[in-house]
């Protein structure tokens, strides 16, 4: 106790040089996984079962206030559903047969299938800087860092830190992401980035886009196959504004996510990876297997 | 014990505000309630004490959160030295010194994030972020400053308490 009294301030200044070369050595994600799980295997426990007394206090609240819409929802659901059951059992044909068009085009290593598994939102990031978020689901469900994840119908994410049962998930709204994307139509690109000023409206940024494309309001835009981790065709969502840029000669769009980030319950993480060159045929299994 | 209880606070605390704190946020800004229990503890202790404390409630923060491993652990731990360090004898029931100093630290801390992890990236639209996130954050942060200083001062006086009955003990 004597030392430490002693030489307090050379410690503390000895901690902060080391603190500060560890920023640089885990820039890239590279933290003692030891360490991290037994952290998120004490929190993630917990976690969940706040979100639980959470979800379990808003639905009863909610279970009272709107019975009556409740039942007319569940009516008109119901009608949906049948409809959509209709509409499956053609779509499925028609897959079947696009599948012997594909075979045909060898086509099927550039749109592979997506094997998924849900997974629920368990915490978010109380930094107000950033939207992470945490879910159930970690190594012992065989999840990587880098794996896409969607919700919604549309691109919600991607996997940038796992731990035993939970992992961390950067949303494409938060401040740090840039993904490859283009329009459906016509497939000019461009990169989607998100920003905490436009995030507050529910839109992302889409810049780098060629002066003279032909992009408009409600195009939809998908991942480009330029996106390194991302499968190319997802839909991310909807051209809402498109503006000139004077300086770099290019133009930039506002696009709304399909995907819902306020209140998320639950994701779907694509079990595929797309680190590899877009070449390589990753689901031959996929395809053929039903 | 006095180790574990503060653990305890910690883990409480990260839990509480990654799970239900977004209920609370008024126009989408949390409080950041880490800054606040670090610089109680501060207040409360000694400043290698509460340099420990800080670090690991940054480290907690960076484990579960952080691109990169230290950041959190080397704001929080700068906050709790040096607002630990001054301050030893002061008039503990007094609420002044804690609201300035958290407003202080909370002020210090999004600043110092800001920089590392914004202006870096040329986010130089520095007025809307301190208009939209940093004051209001201030705010909320001066507005719960006494209740949770009040929880950390009990939790300390009841531990200072059973220590001191057990020296008497020897």
């Amino acid at each position: 106790m004597d030392f430490l009294s002693k030489y307090k301030r050379s410690i503390f200044i000895l901690i902060v040089i080391a603190l500060i070369a560890t920023i640089a050595i885990t820039q890239n994600n590279r933290s003692p996984v030891f360490i991290n799980n037994i952290v998120s295997y004490i929190t993630a426990p917990f976690q969940k079962i706040f979100v639980g007394l959470e979800d379990w206090a808003f639905g009863k609240i909610n279970n009272i206030k709107n019975r009556d819409e409740m039942a007319m929802e569940n009516d008109t659901l119901k009608e949906e559903n049948e409809l959509l059951k209709i509409k499956l059992n053609r779509l499925e044909m028609i897959e079947k047969e696009n599948e012997a068009y594909k075979a045909l085009l060898e086509l099927s290593g550039k749109y592979p299938e997506l094997n998924v598994i849900g997974a629920e939102v368990i915490g978010y990031n109380s930094n107000n800087w950033s939207r992470t978020f945490i879910i159930d689901k970690g190594t012992k469900h065989g999840l990587k860092e880098n794996m896409v994840v969607l919700s919604g119908g549309g691109l919600c994410g991607k996997i940038t830190k796992t731990f035993y049962n939970s992992s961390l998930v950067t949303p494409i709204i938060d401040d740090s992401v840039s993904v490859g994307a283009e329009t459906k139509r016509w497939g000019n690109t461009g990169f989607i980035r998100g920003d905490i000023k436009l995030s507050e409206q529910g839109l992302v940024l889409m810049n780098n886009i060629d002066i003279e494309a032909e992009i408009l309001v409600n195009d939809e835009i998908v991942t480009s196959n330029l996106g390194e981790i991302y499968p190319p065709g997802i839909v991310i969502g909807h051209v809402t504004e498109v503006k000139e840029d004077g300086i770099d000669s290019a133009k930039y769009a506002y696009v709304k996510p399909v995907a819902q980030f306020s209140n998320l319950k639950t994701v779907l993480v694509v079990t595929d990876r797309f680190e590899m060159a877009p070449d390589e045929e990753t689901s031959a299994e996929g395809a053929d297997g039903e | 014990m006095r180790g574990f209880i503060t653990a305890v606070v910690l883990m409480v605390n990260i839990i509480l505000s990654s799970t239900v704190f977004r209920h609370i946020a008024i126009f989408g800004i949390m409080p950041n309630t880490t800054i606040i229990i670090v610089v109680s503890f501060a207040l409360l202790r000694s400043d290698t004490e509460s340099a420990a404390i800080g670090f690991f409630a940054g480290l907690l923060q960076d484990i579960l959160f952080a691109d990169a491993l230290g950041l959190n652990a080397l704001l929080y731990m700068v906050i709790g030295y040096f607002c630990g360090k001054p301050f030893r004898d002061f008039y503990r029931e007094n609420y002044l010194l804690p609201l300035f100093l958290i407003l202080g630290a909370t002020f210090f801390f999004e600043f110092a994030y800001y920089v590392t992890n914004f202006l870096f990236r040329s986010r130089l639209d520095i007025l809307y972020y301190f208009s939209r996130i940093i004051v209001p954050e201030l705010f909320y942060n001066a507005l719960l400053t006494i209740p949770v200083y009040r929880i950390i001062y009990n939790i300390n006086k009841s531990l200072e308490k059973k220590e001191t009955s057990k020296r008497k003990l020897f």
